[in-house]
């Protein structure tokens, strides 16, 4: 059913820290450094926000990091009195899926008129150490079962994916080459980009430092220092601020269970973006031919794949093979992860694929500009529960 | 066990699982079934994600099944895997249900080479005197 409320929210102020892989500053600088930037895009300042939504967590894999507010996490409750507006902030979000679903709370407590201008951020540290770790000696609950044969880290679980793809279609990374140093030349236009610098040919990618083979450190998205903020408010006060409104057509959350047994199996990542999909159409009325431009999420360069093939861009099987002709290119017929994606700017949750969104739609994506982008896509993790997906349009 | 060599992390079994490890002590494979509806149920569960029923036990399996998909780890997780490398982690659907997905390592003649579709069957690897991994060696029955 299509949302009622569609096209009344929208994107109105977009803004990044400092992103680095590693800095001395806290956490909590970053993000207030976020939520000016995305104030000031706006023309407002923190004295019109009422309302906060993120997901306070980092990622953890054993052992005990995480635990320290304003390093590891910033959680809501006290960022509001960071930021000098507990008194004025009448609405919070916190959600336990990815950070994209608080724009989904958020658009949904505008609608409500619950609040007028909520700031959806989303703040990510590197720990000292490996990322992916395993830091602990035992496992319980459900990581009994991966942590005692080294399964318990996501490029694993990627891998495992990716190799099926491979031997059931043929593929090899020499096949996804092609895809991932486009991406980059995209990441070169982006100047939030950690990688903008970076050239990066077919020769590194076919020789970087394997992690769990398939997948090597190129086809990770870099845990990085930094934030990002989103400024949402109703299309109506957007169109008196100082940049053109993103409109928010609609969305979808994936309620599509996986096994239990395994953390990502590639015909569940298929069926969950399909699922993902189908409710993103019908929710925002716009159908998957009008769509101009696609951010898919990367957090591992193969997962634009299953996005692809699941939400019926290509046929099963297919997906490389399309990202290997050219077609997803700048001047593509589809062009995708045109600011590099979360392998281009580094691990920032899905934000990456929203700010890129929203920027295609209101003419800020400077070289990077898929021309006369009307309908912009972008969808968050790999199509399983807890996923997002989004459809914004250029405001009429 | 040498106590200088770290050991890759250790199962702390709790009563939900305590059925499985047991089992794997004594060279079992056992999985949950939900006696309700049937449901083979991995990793082990409190309430069946088919029908919610609450009555579910244990039984001992074929051990046998197909490799899903598999990966080579060349970078250590953890400390203890340092030695292991390159592990090899398959995902095997188990001859009872389609679905019935089982994560562990392949070890044995020929892990390298593993492909997706390849038999394998359970083998029992005691890692210390009170923890035994099952664990996925290929199955030689196809070439035989």
């Amino acid at each position: 059913m299509t949302w009622s409320h569609s096209g009344a929210v929208a994107v109105a102020g977009v803004g990044y820290s400092a992103i680095e892989r590693r800095t001395g500053r806290t956490l909590g600088e970053l993000t207030i450094e976020a939520v000016d930037r995305a104030l000031a895009d706006a023309g407002v300042d923190r004295a019109v926000v009422d309302a906060l939504a993120t997901s306070p967590s980092m990622p953890r894999y054993g052992g005990t990091r995480g635990a320290h507010e304003g390093l590891d996490v910033i959680s809501p409750h006290p960022f509001a009195s960071l930021l000098g507006i507990a008194d004025q902030v009448t609405w919070i979000g916190t959600t336990g899926a990815m950070v994209t679903q608080s724009i989904i709370d958020a658009a949904a407590a505008i609608a409500a008129g619950v609040c007028t201008h909520a700031v959806v951020y989303r703040a990510l540290h590197v720990p000292p150490g490996s990322y992916v770790e395993f830091a602990s000696t035992h496992a319980g609950g459900a990581e009994q079962f991966t942590a005692p044969y080294g399964f318990t880290s996501p490029p694993a679980w990627m891998a495992a994916a990716m190799r099926r793809y491979f031997e059931l279609y043929g593929y090899t990374r020499e096949d996804l080459a092609a895809h991932i140093v486009a991406n980059r030349e995209n990441t070169r236009l982006n100047p939030n980009a950690y990688w903008r610098d970076t050239p990066l040919t077919r020769e590194d990618y076919l020789h970087a430092r394997m992690v769990s083979d398939p997948v090597s450190v190129l086809d990770c998205d870099l845990p990085v220092d930094g934030a990002v903020a989103l400024l949402l408010t109703s299309t109506v006060r957007a169109r008196d601020l100082r940049r053109p409104p993103a409109v928010l057509a609609g969305f979808a959350a994936s309620t599509y269970a996986g096994s239990s047994g395994a953390p990502m199996i590639l015909e569940e990542l298929v069926a969950g973006a399909a699922h993902t999909g189908d409710r993103l159409w019908a929710h925002a009325g716009i159908g998957r031919d009008e769509v101009d431009v696609a951010q898919l999420y990367d957090g591992f360069g193969f997962l634009i794949h299953p996005w692809l093939e699941g939400l019926g861009f290509t046929a099963p099987g297919e997906a490389i093979a399309f990202t290997q002709a050219g077609r997803t290119r700048l001047d593509g017929e589809l062009p995708i992860n045109t600011g590099g994606g979360s392998l281009g700017e580094g691990r920032l949750h899905g934000m990456t694929q929203l700010a890129e969104a929203v920027a295609q739609v209101t003419d800020r994506a400077a070289g990077r500009q898929a021309a006369g982008a009307e309908v912009s896509l972008a969808t968050v993790s790999n199509g399983l529960s807890k996923s997002t997906a989004f459809l914004f349009r250029r405001d009429a | 066990m040498n106590d200088d060599v770290p050991l890759r992390p250790l199962p702390a079994p709790d009563a939900v699982t305590a059925g499985y490890w047991e089992a794997a002590a004594r060279g079992a494979l056992a999985i949950q079934r939900c006696d309700a509806c049937g449901r083979w149920i991995h990793t082990p569960a409190v309430l069946c994600p088919a029908c919610g029923g609450t009555a579910l036990a244990f039984h001992d399996v074929s051990a046998r099944g197909r490799v899903h998909s598999h990966t080579t780890l060349t970078a250590a997780p953890a400390a203890g895997f340092a030695a292991l490398l390159p592990l090899v982690i398959v995902i095997v659907e188990l001859d009872e249900a389609a679905g019935l997905f089982v994560s562990a390592n392949l070890i044995g003649d020929g892990a390298p080479d593993v492909r997706i579709g390849d038999r394998v069957h359970a083998v029992f690897e005691r890692v210390t005197d009170d923890v035994t991994l099952p664990q996925f060696t290929l199955s030689r029955e196809d070439a035989a």
